[in-house]
């Protein structure tokens, strides 16, 4: 076995693990986000005061989006493809991520307040940002459909850059996103849905 | 440093064998995974990684759970700490072997 066809043996558990459901969940939660978004800002003023805290709702969402994926993921797709758990996140690793991502947060944050000029292209940095970390997985998995998110959430970017009104355009691209997603992720899910469901015994 | 030769004799032959190793590739990556996940990946017919799983079990590689989903039977396999370790130490000899050739 070459060294290439290993490392692709190694990366097939991850790369089951990404069955659409993952961006399906991630295309409800951008979705809620960017309505709340979109209705504060619309109706904001005649709102009660505490709706501003209205975003919080999406870190349960995420959450119990990903418990009812597994679900999912147990019912429809494991008895078609085969299931097959990749590891729990290494606690070390996980505080590492979490710490570099709070120092990228605090970093974009200084550069915000900072940087006038930074606040006038928020929907083309999101939209670099996504097609970025599409662009990795990419590259990563090889699973073709990132690099197809990749472009088209760049492009996603410009256009709300460019085209959108300014006083809608983040929320905009937070909407294209999650369209993209949840698109990209019923297809999958769909064509996985048409394999025959598979047992021991049928085999 | 050891002869190339003895290197590459050296190799642990239980996981060598081609079919053996993707599944220990497979698994080496995922704390568990099912027989219909491994069928599907490795490419191997049901009899032949019947085989392997029972070998790579009796080594110790595995631990291979049998249990039933309603009426169905359900094959679940985890690699064990010595049969994660044994993979460690394939991949490195093999990749210290792939160095030398160039």
């Amino acid at each position: 076995m070459s060294k290439d066809l290993m490392d692709d043996m190694l990366k097939r558990p991850v790369r089951q693990s990404m069955d659409g459901l993952n961006e399906i969940q991630f295309g409800i939660v951008f979705l809620v986000w960017g309505i709340i978004a979109t209705a504060l800002k619309l109706w904001g003023s005649e709102l009660p005061e505490w709706m501003s805290w209205s975003y919080l709702i999406v870190l349960p969402l995420a959450f119990y989006f990903r418990a009812l994926s597994n679900r999912l993921r147990a019912r429809w797709i494991a008895p078609r493809i085969g299931y097959v758990k990749t590891h729990s996140p290494i606690l070390g690793k996980t505080v590492i991520a979490l710490l570099t991502g709070g120092v990228i947060a605090v970093v974009i944050v200084i550069a915000y307040v900072k940087s006038p000029q930074l606040r006038l292209s928020i929907p083309l940095e999101m939209g670099v940002i996504f097609a970025v970390s599409n662009f990795i997985f990419w590259r990563w998995l090889r699973v073709r459909r990132f690099l197809i998110y990749a472009i088209i959430t760049l492009a996603s970017g410009l256009v709300a850059q460019w085209i959108i009104p300014d006083s809608f355009e983040s929320e905009a691209f937070l909407c294209f996103v999650s369209v993209i997603y949840l698109v990209g992720g019923f297809l999958v899910v769909r064509n996985l849905m048409r394999l025959p469901i598979a047992t021991e015994d049928s085999l | 440093m050891k002869p190339l030769a003895k290197q590459a004799v050296e190799l642990d032959r239980m996981i060598h064998e081609p079919a053996r190793l993707a599944v220990m590739a497979l698994l080496y990556k995922s704390e568990e995974a099912d027989f219909l996940f491994l069928l599907r990946e490795s490419g191997l017919t049901k009899g032949n990684l019947q085989s392997h799983l029972a070998r790579l079990e009796d080594g110790g590689y595995i631990a291979v759970e049998k249990s039933f989903v309603g009426k169905i039977p359900h094959t679940v396999c985890r690699m064990t700490p010595s049969g994660r370790k044994a993979f460690k130490n394939y991949r490195k000899e093999l990749k210290k072997i792939a160095g030398q050739l160039g």
